[in-house]
C-alpha cells in the first residue's frame, strides 16, 4: 500500500519537476503533535497536489511564484489554507473538524454553501458519535445536539420518536420537520396516527426516518424554520433535517472500515413498590374462589388487603403459599436486552489528473453493509433484525457530465413488538397491577391443558407469560431510498442538475392474538394481515448558476420538481379464531373483513433562488416557489411563497483583531411558506361498512370535507448572530424568531346535528416565538489535553391566537379523564382534568362522606368543563456536552434536559388504584391499627373525637388514617348548600374535614382527581457518554490497520432531575402525535450501555 | 448548448405547471362511492336504529320500564352515542339520500320511506332530549339553532301524513327492504301507526294537531297494522356482525352472573296480583328458587304450621336498601336474595336454559328487534277510541284485542287470555285489588278508570323491545307510581338517581360544539338542562318525599304461593321444612 502511495507521490513529483521554481517543505501534525500521514496538500490556484508521508512530511515544488496558497485536507479535520508567500518551510497543525465550525454547509435543495453566506438558522449535528452511542432509531440520536429541537420517544427501541423544532405550529396537522435525504424528502410518517391514541393494535411501527443507518451518514444539518427550508415548500414550515449520505472517499488505506457495536439495555427505574400490604380489600385479606379455601390470589384486583404476615393463601398455581411480599415479582419479568450492530464498508475514489486544459475528473464508490440484531427487555419481545445495504457511486464522465447514484436498502423484521398504552396485550401492564404477594413464578404454567389462559381471578389483567408466549406479531419492512443525479456543466458557471429519486416502502405485518385469553377482548382470539406498498417519487431539474463579478458573487438557481405519492395498503382481519395457534386467515370463526386503501397525491413545483454576495461579507438571498398540489381544490391549487434573507459578516469590515473576535455575522430573514393538506379532504362520500345478514351497508363520511380549502400559511421572521472568539476557539450562535401559522387546515368537532362529527376547515392562528442559543468552544487546549464544550439553549413561547369561529377550545386528545386542548390565548397543550371542587378562595370542598367533590362526583362546578391542570409546553430546553481528550483517550458526555411543562400520568393513576406503589402506603398502618386491630368503626375513627359514650376518649389525637384536607360547604337552615354569585359553594371554616378514609377509598378517590396526577415534566438526564481510545498510529504502522478506536458508550444512564414519580419517564408519551403531555401504560424508562470498535484499513 | 438549456427550462415549466389535469382524479378516493343505491344506505340506517335502540334498552330503558331489572344501573341518563348515531348515521345518511333522490318520481316511494324513518328518529330524539335542532339540522356551523318540542311534533305529524299519501302501493320499492321486505302497504300502515303513536304522545302540548291526527288515522283504520304480520321489525342474524346487541352483550362474551338482567319486583307484584301467565312467558324460573317462610294451615289438624319452602319466581328490587327513615330492620329486604340465582332471569341470558312458557330465547343472535307490535297498535286504538276520536270498534274491543295479541305473540293460549281478562281490574269497567309492593308504600290495585287499564297493559306489552315507548308512556300519563331507587337516597342536580329521569341532558359533545344552540334549547326547556326537567309532552307530577312514605315489609305477594295449606305444597310436589307450629 505504501508502495502504491509512494508511486503516486513520485508521479506527482515527476509531473511537477519540469518547472523549476520553489520547493516548499513542511510537516503536518495532529492537534496533539503526532505526525499526520496521508494529508492532501494542494496548491490552491493550480490544483497541483501531494500527500504527506508516514512521518507527516511533504515536499511540493511550485512552478509559479505568484501562486501562494497551500491547502491541507484530511477527512475529519478542518481544511486549512496557508499563505506561503516568502516561505519555504511550512509546518501545519491540523485541527479536528467539529462540524459546527465547518465552513461549508449543505443548505436547502442539497446545495453546499459557505456557511458565512447563509442568512438563516441551521445547525449541524455531530454524526460521529451516532455510530458509537447507538440508538435503534436515528431520531433519538438528535437528542440534545441541536438548540430548539424537542424529542419525544416512544420508550421502545422499535417505536417512533417525535421531533419538533421551534414549537408546534399546527393544532391538528403534522408538526414534525421534513426529513430530506440527499436532497429528496422521504416519508417519515409515524407508525402512529397523528393525534389519536396509538395506531392499529396499539403497536408502534416506528417513524420512517428510523430506516436511516447512521453508518452511512456523512452529515446532518438541521434547518430550523421555514426561513431555512422555504425552498422545500410544503411542510417546510416545521423545518427540515437534511441528511447527506457518505460518498466514496480517497483513503490513506484500502478504504475498508469495520464497526462492531454492542449495546445492552436495562430498565433504568422501576416504581418504588410497597411490600407491606398484599392483595385484598378494605385492609383485609379476603376473597375466596367458589368452594375453595383459603383466601385465593386473584379474587381481589388490588393490593389493599391486610399486612403480609405469611398467612396461608391459595396461589394462582393452586398451591397454598404464604401471604408474603415478593419485592421482585415485577422486576424479574425484565432482563437485559442487547443490540448488536456490525458495519462493513468499503470506499474509494480516484482522480484522473488534469491534463491538456481539461480539469481533473474524479470518480468514487462506496459500499456499506450493516446488520443489527436486537431484542427487548422482556423475553421474546421486540426481536429485531435489520439489514442495511448502501451503495453510492459518482463519476465525472466528461468535463461536462457527472453522474451520482445512491441507494440505501433496508430490510427490517421485528417480531413481537410490545403493545402500548394499556392494551390488554401489553405485558408491561403487570407493573402497576400485580398484587405484591404474588410470586411471578406462580403465574406459570400460564395455560391449561386445553390451551386456554390460566390466571384465575377477576383482576382484568392478562397473564404476562400468556402474552409473551402465545400472542405473536411480526412485521417486515423493505425501504429503498435512492436516486440518480446527473450534473451537466452547460457553460462556465452554469450547471443543470437533473435528479430522479424514490422512497419505496413495502412489506407486511401479521398480528395474532391467541384464542382463549382471560380478558373479554381476547377470549375469541384475533388475527390480521396487513400489506403495504408505498411509492414516493421525486423528479427534479435545477439550473445552478454561479458567477463572480468583481466584488460581487452571484449564484442563482431555478428549477422544477414533481413529487408523487402512491401509497397502497390492504388489511384483512378475523376477530374470532377456530383453533389455537394457527396464524392464518383460514383459522376463521367469524366473517373476515378486508379493506384496501390507495392514497395518492402529486405536487408540481417551480422554484428559484438568487443570492448576491458583496466582497464576501454581505449577502442577500431571495427565494420563491410555486406549488400545484393535487390535494387542494382547483381554485386554490396553485400557491406561491417567497423568502428573503441576508447575511452580514461584520468582522470583515470592522477589522477586529482575530485574537479577540475572529468572526462575526448578523443574519436576518423572512419567509412565507405554504402547506397543502392530505389527500381526499375535499369531498365527503359513502364508505363501505360491512355486510348485515348478507346485505352490504354503506354510510356517508362522518367528517364533513371541504371543497374550498386553502393552503396553510406560515409567516416567519428571524434574526441571528454568529460570533467566533479567540481565533475561532469559541463560537456562539443565537437566533430570535417568530412564526405565525394561519389558515390552518383543522379537522374540528362540529355539532353532530349537522350529520357529521368533524369538519375540515381553514381556521386558526398559532404563533411561536423563541430564542435559540448555542455555544461551542475549546475551553482548554494544550499539547496533550483539550476540553471542548457544547451548550444549547432554547425557549419557545407558543400561543393559540384563534381557532374555529365561535370555538375557544379544541380537544386534541385525551386519556382517562384528562384531555389536552388547544385554547385561544394559551399555548397549545392545555391539560384539563378533574380537580377538587374549590370555593372562590381556593378551599377544597368536602362531601358529607369526607371525600372532595370532583368532576365525577354527583356535583360538578359547571357540569362539563374540566379544570386546567397544566400545559405540556416546556419553558426551555437545554443541553450541555463536553469532550475531553488526553493523548489518545477521550471522554464525551452530553446532558440534556427541559424545564417546565406538565404531564398527566395515567400509569400512576392505575398503580394507585391497585395500591402497589409506595405512594399508597402512608396512613395504612394507622388505619389498620384503628379500624382492623381495634375495630374502631364509624365515627369513632374521625379525628377529633374526644368522647365515647360520654367518657373521655384517650386516643383522640392519634392518627387513624388518611383524611382529605378541606372544609364542608356552608349550608342554610334547611341543609342546602349555599352558593356564591358564581355558583360556587362556600367553605365553612368552622367545619374542617376530620373524617378518616379507608385507604382503599382514599387513594382511589384521590386519584380520580387528575390534578394529583399531573406532574412537572422538567428533567435533566445524562443522555450520552463515550469513553474512547484511539490506538496510536505508531502502534498500527506495521499492520494493515490504518486506524483503530475502541469506546465504551452509554445512553440515558442517569436521570439527574426528575419530578415525575419513579418509573414514569418524563419524556414518555401516549402517542407521537400532537396530544403530548399524557402518559398511560408507557414503557418503563430504560438505559443502554455498550462497547464500540471501529477499524479502518 | 443553448438549445439544450432552453429545452431543459421548457421541460421543467411544462411538467411542473401544466400537468395538473389529472389532479381531480388523483384526489378522488377510489375506495369511496359517490352515488350509491338507496338500499345499502337504508340498510345501514335501519341497522343503526335497531342496534342503538337495543343498546339504549340495555343501558337505560330496561331499567326505566320496571319490567326488567339490569343490576348495576341507577337511573342514569344521557348518552352521547344516541344523539351522535341518530343525527349522523341516521338523519345524516337519510339527508344524503334525499339530496340524491328527492324529487325523482322513480324514487317517490323510497323517498317516502326516507321521510318516515327520519320522523321515527326525530320522534325518539325529541321525546328523549326535548328541544332539538330540527329545521336547522344539517348545518355545519358553530351555532345551530334549536326548535322547541311543539314545532317538531307538529312537523312530524304533518310529514308522516305526507309520506303516507306519497306512497303508491304499486310503485317503486326497495330491493333489500329489511323492515317490510318491499311491501309498500306495510310501509303505509307503519306511517299511520307511527303518526298515531306520536299524536297520542303529544296530546298535552299540541292538542289541536294531535287530535286532528288521531282522528285522521282512526278514520282510515284499514291502513293501520291489523296483525303481527304488519310489525315493523329488523331481523338479526347469526353471522358475525349481524347478531343482535342483546346477544353481543350476554352471549358473545360470557360475563359474570351478577350482571344478569332479571325480572323487576314491581312488575312481579302486578303479575302476582292478576295471576298473569306472562310472568312465565317473559321470564325463566329462578335458578335456585327463593326460600320463604310462611304460615300455613292444614286440613289434617288445627295448627298453624310455620314452614320454609321455595317459590319459583321472584322479581328483584331496584336497590336492596331501605331508606333509614323507614325504620325497616336490618336495612335490607329480600334477605339473602342478592344472588341472581334467586331471581327470575331473562330467558337465554348467559346460556341459562329457556324454561319460560314462550320458549323464546330473548338473546338469541338472530332474534328480531320490534319497533312496534300489533298489540301496541290495538292499545293505541283503544285509547283513541276511548277518547272518542273514532274507530270502528268500541274501546274495550281494542283493549281485549291488544291483550289477546300480546298473549298470542308470546305463545300463550286464547284460554289463558280469556281467563286473565275475566279478572276484576283487567276486565273493562272493573276495579281490581292487587297486592302491596313488597315495601308497602305502593300497591297494584287497578282503578275503574279504563285509560289506566289500557296503559297498564300497554306497559306490560312493552317487554322487551319497547322500553323507550314505556318510558314515554310513564311520563305522558303518570298512570302508576314507580318505586324509588334507594341507593343513594338523595337526588342531586345533574344526575337523578332516586326517580325515573324525565329526559336526557344534552350530550357533552353538543355542549362543546354548539354551545349557543344548547342555550337555545335550555331556554326552550324552561328549566335547566337536567334529567329532572319535565318535557312539554309529559305530565307534571308532584314530588314525593320518599323519606316520609309509609314503608313496611309486606311479603303477601308471594306468601301462600301454592295455597293456604301444607297439603297444597305436597300436592304441588314442593319440599318444605317445618320449623314450628302453634
Amino acid at each position: 500500500m505504501r508502495k502504491l502511495l509512494f508511486t503516486f507521490l513520485l508521479t506527482w513529483l515527476a509531473f511537477a519537476a519540469h518547472a523549476q521554481n520553489r520547493v516548499i517543505k513542511g510537516k503536518v501534525t495532529e492537534p496533539n503533535g503526532d505526525a499526520m500521514p496521508g494529508v492532501t496538500v494542494t496548491v490552491k490556484e493550480t490544483q497541483q497536489r501531494t500527500v504527506t508521508n508516514t512521518d507527516g512530511n511533504y515536499t511540493i515544488t511550485i512552478a509559479d511564484p505568484q501562486k501562494h496558497v497551500l491547502e491541507f485536507k484530511f477527512i475529519g479535520y478542518k481544511t486549512r489554507e496557508v499563505d506561503i508567500t516568502g516561505q519555504t518551510t511550512v509546518d501545519v497543525k491540523m485541527a479536528m473538524q467539529s462540524s459546527d465550525l465547518s465552513e461549508v454547509v449543505v443548505t436547502a435543495l442539497g446545495i453546499s454553501r459557505e456557511k458565512k453566506s447563509v442568512g438563516v438558522a441551521q445547525q449541524s449535528v455531530n454524526v460521529d458519535e451516532m455510530t458509537e452511542a447507538r440508538a435503534a432509531n436515528i431520531t433519538d440520536l438528535l437528542d440534545g445536539k441541536v438548540a430548539g429541537l424537542q424529542l419525544t420517544t416512544s420508550g421502545q427501541a422499535t417505536g417512533s420518536t417525535r421531533v419538533v423544532i421551534r414549537g408546534a405550529g399546527s393544532v391538528t396537522g403534522d408538526n414534525q420537520p421534513l426529513w430530506v435525504v440527499d436532497g429528496v424528502p422521504v416519508d417519515n410518517s409515524d407508525g402512529q396516527t397523528t393525534n389519536g391514541g396509538g395506531n392499529s393494535n396499539n403497536l408502534d411501527y416506528g417513524n420512517g426516518a428510523s430506516a436511516l443507518n447512521p453508518d452511512d451518514i456523512q452529515s446532518i444539518e438541521v434547518l430550523k424554520g421555514p426561513n431555512a427550508a422555504a425552498l422545500y415548500g410544503s411542510r417546510a414550515a416545521n423545518g427540515a433535517i437534511l441528511v447527506t449520505t457518505k460518498k466514496g472517499k480517497k483513503n490513506a488505506g484500502v478504504g475498508v472500515s469495520v464497526n462492531e457495536n454492542l449495546m445492552l439495555g436495562q430498565i433504568l427505574q422501576f416504581p418504588y413498590f410497597q411490600n407491606i400490604y398484599g392483595e385484598g380489600g378494605n385492609q383485609i385479606l379476603s376473597g375466596t374462589r367458589t368452594g375453595q379455601n383459603p383466601v385465593a390470589e386473584g379474587t381481589n384486583g388490588a393490593s389493599y388487603g391486610g399486612p403480609m404476615l405469611g398467612q396461608p393463601v391459595l396461589s394462582y398455581s393452586g398451591a397454598v403459599v404464604p401471604y408474603s411480599p415478593h419485592p421482585d415479582n415485577v422486576t424479574s419479568l425484565y432482563h437485559t436486552s442487547y443490540a448488536l450492530t456490525q458495519n462493513f464498508s468499503i470506499s474509494n475514489a480516484t482522480e484522473t489528473p488534469a491534463a491538456n486544459g481539461s480539469p481533473a475528473l474524479s470518480s468514487s464508490i462506496r459500499l456499506s453493509y450493516s446488520r443489527t440484531d436486537a431484542n427487548d427487555v422482556i423475553d421474546k419481545q421486540g426481536i429485531q433484525t435489520k439489514n442495511n445495504l448502501a451503495f453510492s457511486a459518482s463519476k465525472d464522465f466528461t468535463r461536462y457530465l457527472r453522474i451520482d447514484t445512491r441507494a440505501q436498502y433496508l430490510h427490517a423484521t421485528v417480531q413481537n413488538r410490545v403493545a402500548r398504552n394499556e392494551d390488554p396485550a401489553n405485558p408491561n401492564n403487570l407493573y402497576n397491577n400485580l398484587a405484591r404477594n404474588v410470586a411471578i413464578g406462580d403465574l406459570n404454567p400460564y395455560k391449561d391443558a386445553a390451551g386456554n389462559e390460566l390466571f384465575s381471578g377477576t383482576t382484568g389483567l392478562e397473564n404476562p407469560y400468556w402474552l409473551i408466549n402465545e400472542n405473536y406479531n411480526e412485521d417486515n419492512t423493505n425501504t429503498i431510498i435512492g436516486g440518480v443525479t446527473a450534473t451537466l456543466k452547460l457553460l462556465p458557471g452554469l450547471q443543470f442538475r437533473g435528479q430522479i429519486s424514490g422512497n419505496l416502502i413495502w412489506g407486511g405485518r401479521q398480528y395474532f392474538l391467541q384464542k382463549g385469553a382471560i380478558s373479554t377482548a381476547g377470549k375469541l382470539g384475533a388475527y390480521s394481515e396487513f400489506s403495504q406498498n408505498n411509492q414516493n417519487w421525486n423528479s427534479e431539474g435545477l439550473f445552478i448558476y454561479n458567477k463572480q463579478l468583481r466584488n460581487f458573487s452571484i449564484s442563482a438557481n431555478f428549477g422544477g420538481n414533481i413529487r408523487t405519492q402512491n401509497n397502497y395498503n390492504q388489511t384483512s382481519a378475523i376477530t374470532s379464531l377456530l383453533a389455537h395457534d394457527v396464524m392464518n386467515l383460514a383459522n376463521n370463526a367469524s366473517v373476515p373483513t378486508t379493506q384496501e386503501n390507495l392514497i395518492r397525491s402529486q405536487t408540481n413545483s417551480l422554484y428559484g433562488s438568487a443570492s448576491i454576495g458583496y466582497k464576501g461579507f454581505l449577502y442577500l438571498d431571495v427565494t420563491g416557489r410555486n406549488d400545484w398540489s393535487s390535494t387542494l381544490p382547483a381554485a386554490n391549487r396553485s400557491f406561491f411563497y417567497p423568502s428573503a434573507s441576508t447575511s452580514f459578516v461584520f468582522t470583515e469590515v470592522l477589522k477586529i483583531p482575530e485574537t479577540i473576535l475572529s468572526f462575526g455575522k448578523l443574519r436576518a430573514s423572512v419567509a412565507d411558506v405554504g402547506n397543502d393538506t392530505s389527500p381526499y379532504n375535499l369531498y365527503s362520500l359513502f364508505n363501505y361498512k360491512g355486510a348485515f345478514n348478507g346485505s352490504p351497508y354503506i354510510s356517508f363520511d362522518n367528517v364533513l370535507k371541504n371543497s374550498n380549502l386553502k393552503p396553510e400559511k406560515t409567516l416567519s421572521y428571524e434574526v441571528g448572530l454568529e460570533l467566533k472568539f479567540l481565533k475561532d476557539r469559541i463560537a456562539f450562535d443565537g437566533s430570535l424568531y417568530t412564526k405565525n401559522t394561519t389558515n390552518q387546515i383543522l379537522t374540528g368537532a362540529v355539532t353532530p346535528t349537522s350529520g357529521f362529527y368533524n369538519e375540515v376547515i381553514n381556521a386558526g392562528s398559532v404563533t411561536n416565538k423563541g430564542i435559540e442559543l448555542s455555544l461551542t468552544g475549546t475551553a482548554i487546549r494544550s499539547k496533550n489535553f483539550t476540553w471542548d464544550v457544547l451548550m444549547n439553549f432554547s425557549a419557545n413561547r407558543n400561543r393559540v391566537n384563534s381557532l374555529i369561529d365561535g370555538l375557544n377550545t379544541f380537544r386534541i386528545g385525551g386519556v382517562l379523564l384528562t384531555d389536552v386542548n388547544a385554547e385561544v390565548g394559551q399555548p397549545i397543550g392545555v391539560i384539563r382534568g378533574e380537580d377538587e371542587l374549590r370555593d372562590a378562595e381556593g378551599n377544597v370542598i368536602i362531601q358529607a362522606s369526607g371525600v372532595p367533590y370532583s368532576g365525577s362526583t354527583p356535583y360538578t362546578v359547571d357540569g362539563k368543563i374540566r379544570s386546567v391542570l397544566g400545559n405540556f409546553q416546556p419553558k426551555s430546553l437545554e443541553s450541555f456536552g463536553s469532550t475531553f481528550r488526553y493523548k489518545n483517550f477521550d471522554f464525551n458526555f452530553l446532558l440534556s434536559g427541559r424545564i417546565g411543562g406538565q404531564i398527566f400520568s395515567g400509569t400512576y393513576y392505575r398503580a394507585d388504584v391497585k395500591g402497589t406503589t409506595l405512594q399508597t402506603l402512608p396512613y395504612r398502618d394507622q388505619y389498620e391499627y384503628s379500624a382492623i386491630v381495634l375495630g374502631e368503626g364509624g365515627t369513632i375513627t374521625s379525628a377529633g373525637k374526644t368522647t365515647v359514650y360520654g367518657n373521655p376518649y384517650p386516643d383522640a389525637s392519634r392518627n387513624k388514617g388518611p383524611v382529605f384536607q378541606g372544609y364542608f360547604p356552608l349550608v342554610d337552615s334547611k341543609g342546602n348548600i349555599v352558593y356564591d354569585a358564581n355558583g360556587l359553594p362556600i367553605a365553612d371554616k368552622t367545619k374542617p374535614n376530620t373524617l378518616t378514609q379507608n385507604p382503599n377509598i382514599y387513594y382511589v378517590r384521590y386519584n380520580h382527581i387528575s390534578s394529583y396526577l399531573t406532574f412537572d415534566d422538567s428533567f435533566i438526564k445524562l443522555s450520552q457518554v463515550i469513553i474512547g481510545y484511539n490506538v496510536p498510529k505508531s502502534l498500527l504502522s506495521r499492520t494493515i490497520v490504518k486506524s483503530a478506536r475502541v469506546s465504551l458508550v452509554g445512553r440515558n444512564l442517569w436521570t439527574i432531575l426528575q419530578n415525575t414519580p419513579r418509573g414514569i419517564d418524563p419524556e414518555s408519551a401516549y402517542s407521537s402525535g400532537n396530544a403530548q403531555g399524557l402518559e398511560l401504560g408507557g414503557s418503563l424508562p430504560y438505559f443502554n450501555y455498550g462497547f464500540d470498535l471501529k477499524l479502518s484499513f | 448548448m443553448n438549445k439544450l438549456r432552453y429545452l431543459c427550462v421548457l421541460l421543467i415549466i411544462i411538467t411542473a405547471s401544466s400537468c395538473t389535469k389529472n389532479f381531480d382524479k388523483l384526489n378522488t378516493n377510489p375506495s369511496q362511492l359517490a352515488v350509491p343505491d338507496m338500499d345499502p344506505v337504508l340498510t345501514q340506517v335501519f341497522k343503526m336504529t335497531a342496534d342503538r335502540s337495543e343498546n339504549e334498552n340495555l343501558v337505560f330503558f330496561w331499567e326505566y320500564t320496571h319490567i326488567i331489572e339490569p343490576t348495576g344501573q341507577r337511573y342514569s341518563a344521557g348518552d352521547d352515542g344516541l344523539w351522535g348515531d341518530f343525527y349522523t348515521i341516521g338523519i345524516g345518511n337519510l339527508r344524503q339520500l334525499r339530496n340524491l333522490y328527492g324529487g325523482n318520481p322513480a324514487f317517490a316511494n323510497r323517498v317516502a320511506i326516507v321521510n318516515i324513518w327520519e320522523c321515527y328518529l326525530y320522534s325518539y330524539l325529541v321525546a328523549t332530549y326535548g328541544p332539538l335542532p330540527y329545521t336547522q339540522a344539517g348545518t355545519a356551523a358553530p351555532y345551530v339553532a334549536y326548535d322547541d318540542e311543539n314545532t317538531i311534533y307538529i312537523s312530524l305529524l304533518s310529514r308522516l301524513k305526507d309520506a303516507y299519501n306519497a306512497i303508491n302501493v304499486n310503485g317503486d320499492k326497495l330491493t333489500t327492504d329489511l323492515i317490510f321486505g318491499g311491501d309498500m302497504t306495510k310501509w303505509k300502515k307503519f306511517a299511520n301507526a307511527l303518526r298515531l303513536r306520536i299524536a297520542l304522545r303529544c296530546q298535552r302540548n299540541v292538542p289541536a294537531e294531535s287530535v286532528a291526527a288521531i282522528k285522521d288515522v282512526m278514520a282510515n283504520e284499514s291502513f293501520l297494522p291489523t296483525s303481527d304480520a304488519d310489525d315493523p321489525k329488523l331481523s338479526y342474524g347469526i353471522a358475525d356482525g349481524s347478531q343482535s346487541p342483546y346477544w353481543t352483550k350476554y352471549q358473545k362474551v360470557i360475563v359474570t352472573p351478577s350482571t344478569d338482567p332479571v325480572m323487576s319486583d314491581y312488575v312481579f307484584t302486578y303479575f302476582r296480583s292478576y295471576k298473569d301467565p306472562r310472568m312465565q312467558a317473559y321470564f325463566n324460573q329462578s335458578l335456585l328458587g327463593y326460600s320463604i317462610t310462611d304460615t300455613l294451615t292444614s286440613t289434617a289438624d288445627a295448627f298453624h304450621h310455620i314452614v320454609t319452602y321455595k317459590i319459583p319466581y321472584l322479581g328483584a328490587p331496584k336497590a336492596p336498601l331501605a331508606l333509614s327513615t323507614w325504620g325497616i330492620p336490618g336495612n335490607t329486604f329480600y334477605n339473602g336474595s342478592s344472588l341472581t340465582d334467586n331471581f327470575s332471569t331473562l330467558p337465554g341470558v348467559n346460556g341459562k336454559a329457556i324454561t319460560s312458557t314462550a320458549g323464546v330465547n330473548l338473546v338469541a343472535a338472530d332474534r328480531p328487534f320490534y319497533f312496534m307490535t300489533y298489540a301496541d297498535v290495538c292499545f293505541m286504538e283503544a285509547e283513541a277510541s276511548a277518547l272518542g276520536y273514532g274507530g270502528a270498534l268500541t274501546p274495550d274491543k281494542y283493549y281485549y284485542n291488544g291483550i289477546n295479541a300480546n298473549f298470542a305473540f308470546w305463545g300463550l293460549s286464547t284460554a289463558q287470555a280469556t281467563a286473565y281478562e275475566a279478572q276484576p281490574g283487567i276486565q273493562w269497567n272493573t276495579t281490581g285489588h292487587g297486592f302491596n309492593y313488597a315495601l308497602g308504600y305502593l300497591n297494584t290495585s287497578i282503578p275503574a278508570d279504563n285509560f289506566t287499564k289500557i296503559w297498564v297493559q300497554q306497559w306490560i306489552n312493552s317487554f322487551d323491545d319497547g322500553g323507550f315507548d314505556a318510558w314515554c308512556l310513564f311520563r305522558r300519563t303518570q298512570f302508576i307510581q314507580l318505586p324509588v331507587h334507594t341507593n343513594p337516597g338523595t337526588p342531586n342536580l345533574t344526575t337523578v338517581y332516586g326517580i325515573l329521569p324525565d329526559r336526557f341532558p344534552y350530550p357533552s359533545t353538543e355542549n362543546a360544539s354548539n354551545p349557543l344552540g344548547v342555550t337555545d334549547g335550555v331556554k326552550s326547556l324552561g328549566n335547566p338542562d337536567y334529567p329532572s326537567t319535565v318535557l312539554k309532552f309529559a305530565k307534571p307530577y308532584p314530588a314525593t318525599n320518599w323519606n316520609t312514605v309509609h314503608a313496611f315489609l309486606d311479603y303477601s305477594e308471594f306468601e301462600k304461593w301454592y295455597g293456604t295449606t301444607i297439603q297444597s305444597l305436597t300436592a304441588a310436589g314442593i319440599a318444605y321444612t317445618e320449623t314450628g307450629k302453634y
